[in-house]
């Protein structure tokens, strides 16, 4: 680049005189990096600018720099100590509708920015509350698993314990002619006398019917109690039935709904029969 | 401590201001340097940047007859000028750690606040009376107008010193320096091509230069 050509272009004035546009004003500056004789053209054209307006100094009157010190202070000049004249009206006037003008953009430019985070924070909130609703509905379920889990626990705890006691006796009932794959256990505590029913298949009754648990002595049948079936699928555990004492033979009948003094129907399982 | 030529230079004109017979209420001597420590400009750059009153109060006394001759220049109304120079004083105490020193003298940067507040003051006034078609030709015509007007009024130095520089020349720096219109704006104003305008432009501030060395 011929740097001679380019101080000479003109640019270095309009630069000075602050009229470049800022492409030239970048342009310039980079240069005068590089070429030291730019920036020293630069400051001597300032300094005859400076200079041409230093022709034209005047002090002006001591007032402006007391209510100067005064504003910097932070102090409010009084307004009797200025000479008012017809232009000062004017320009306070302009001064306060410039200032109002700002006053109600600025109004305005909150009240959008207000408006758009009052989207923005509602959606979070709707968002928060459904997770919320989310979260409460999956804590419900978990503590409800976590009482049946409980529950189904303590059942096989219990059942675990009648199991475990050294007097009791386990006995096998076996399906008679009606239903001959039918399965029970019974559980016979000879200290206490308690007896206890593990159904472990028996064909579903008709409506109006029940099976009937048997508990023989002597010959003679004593009726043990109802036999509860469970829905299939599920496991109802062991059943504690009529304590009974000295029975030697178990047996399981078919009988009307709430059941019999005596066994009158069809014997399903037995024991010791 | 001591002053450089620098500062020396900007010190308070002993003489009238530009509005003939109240010169009463103005200091007529410099007693600046009798009265207040003077600075080195570092010195006053680093005062001002730590908010010093008395710095402040220094470059006032120094600077202050020079902004105001330049804010005269552009707004010739007396009240308007305090205001404005006032306005550009209390900017350079706000904005000073805007300045740069890398990129210019402080002088510059002062004299280009005051320039930039007048320029937007008479841009806006004449906007506000409507004029919006007219403003640049009134414009212009305003800071010739006043270059008679200072004339009549100014002090001998700016006279002879004015005298000495073409009429063209003048015309055509106080309208980019004072007026802060652009070269485009001039040569539509003046009805003269822009490349004349801009050959004008250099020569002007060569002889400008020429004369003050």
């Amino acid at each position: 680049m011929d740097i001679q050509a380019y101080i000479q272009s003109g640019i270095i004035e309009r630069y000075a005189l602050g009229i470049c546009s800022s492409a030239e004003t970048r342009e310039l500056e980079e240069l005068a990096l590089i070429h030291p004789e730019i920036g020293k053209e630069v400051n001597e054209i300032r300094t005859s600018l400076e200079g041409y307006a230093l022709k034209h100094k005047q002090a002006p009157p001591e007032i402006v720099k007391e209510n100067l010190m005064k504003r910097i202070r932070g102090e409010h000049p009084e307004e009797k100590g200025k000479i008012v004249s017809m232009n000062r009206k004017e320009k306070v006037l302009s001064t306060s509708s410039n200032y109002f003008k700002y006053a109600a953009a600025a109004a305005i430019a909150l009240l959008v920015v207000s408006t758009a985070l009052n989207f923005v924070f509602y959606g979070n909130w709707k968002s928060s509350e459904k997770d919320l609703a989310l979260l409460s509905a999956e804590k419900n379920q978990v503590a409800e698993q976590l009482h049946i889990q409980k529950t189904s626990y303590t059942d096989a705890m219990k059942d675990l314990a009648i199991l475990k006691n050294p007097n009791m006796v386990k006995m096998e009932m076996k399906g008679k002619e009606p239903a001959p794959d039918a399965q029970a256990l019974v559980y016979c505590n000879f200290k206490t006398n308690e007896i206890f029913l593990d159904v472990k298949k028996l064909p579903a009754p008709p409506d109006s019917m029940q099976y009937q648990f048997w508990a023989i002595v002597k010959g003679k049948p004593i009726d043990g109690g109802m036999i509860e079936l469970c829905p299939p699928g599920d496991t109802c555990g062991i059943h504690k039935m009529n304590p009974v004492a000295d029975a030697h033979a178990f047996a399981i009948s078919l009988e009307k709904k709430g059941g019999m003094p005596e066994p009158k129907g069809k014997i399903y399982a037995t024991f010791g029969i | 401590m001591k002053i450089n030529s620098a500062t020396l230079q900007y010190l308070p004109p002993a003489q009238e201001n530009c509005f003939g017979g109240q010169s009463k209420n103005i200091n007529t001597s410099a007693p600046v340097l009798t009265t207040i420590p003077a600075y080195t400009e570092e010195e006053l750059i680093a005062g001002l940047r730590l908010k010093n009153e008395t710095a402040f109060g220094y470059l006032y006394d120094n600077y202050s007859a020079a902004l105001f001759g330049v804010v005269c220049r552009i707004v010739p109304e007396e009240e308007e000028a305090h205001d404005i120079l006032q306005e550009a004083f209390l900017k350079i105490w706000n904005h000073f750690g805007s300045y740069d020193s890398s990129k210019g003298r402080l002088f510059t940067w002062m004299v280009n606040i005051a320039r930039n507040l007048a320029i937007d003051h008479t841009r806006s006034k004449t906007f506000k009376t409507n004029k919006k078609n007219q403003s640049l030709q009134d414009s212009v015509n305003k800071i010739n107008r006043q270059q008679s007007f200072s004339q009549q009024t100014d002090q001998i130095g700016l006279k002879a010193f004015v005298e000495k520089l073409k009429p063209e020349y003048k015309e055509i720096i106080d309208l980019l320096y004072f007026g802060g219109f652009t070269q485009e704006e001039v040569s539509k104003a003046l009805n003269m091509p822009l490349g004349t305008v801009k050959t004008r432009t250099r020569s002007a501030l060569q002889q400008l230069r020429e004369l003050l060395k």
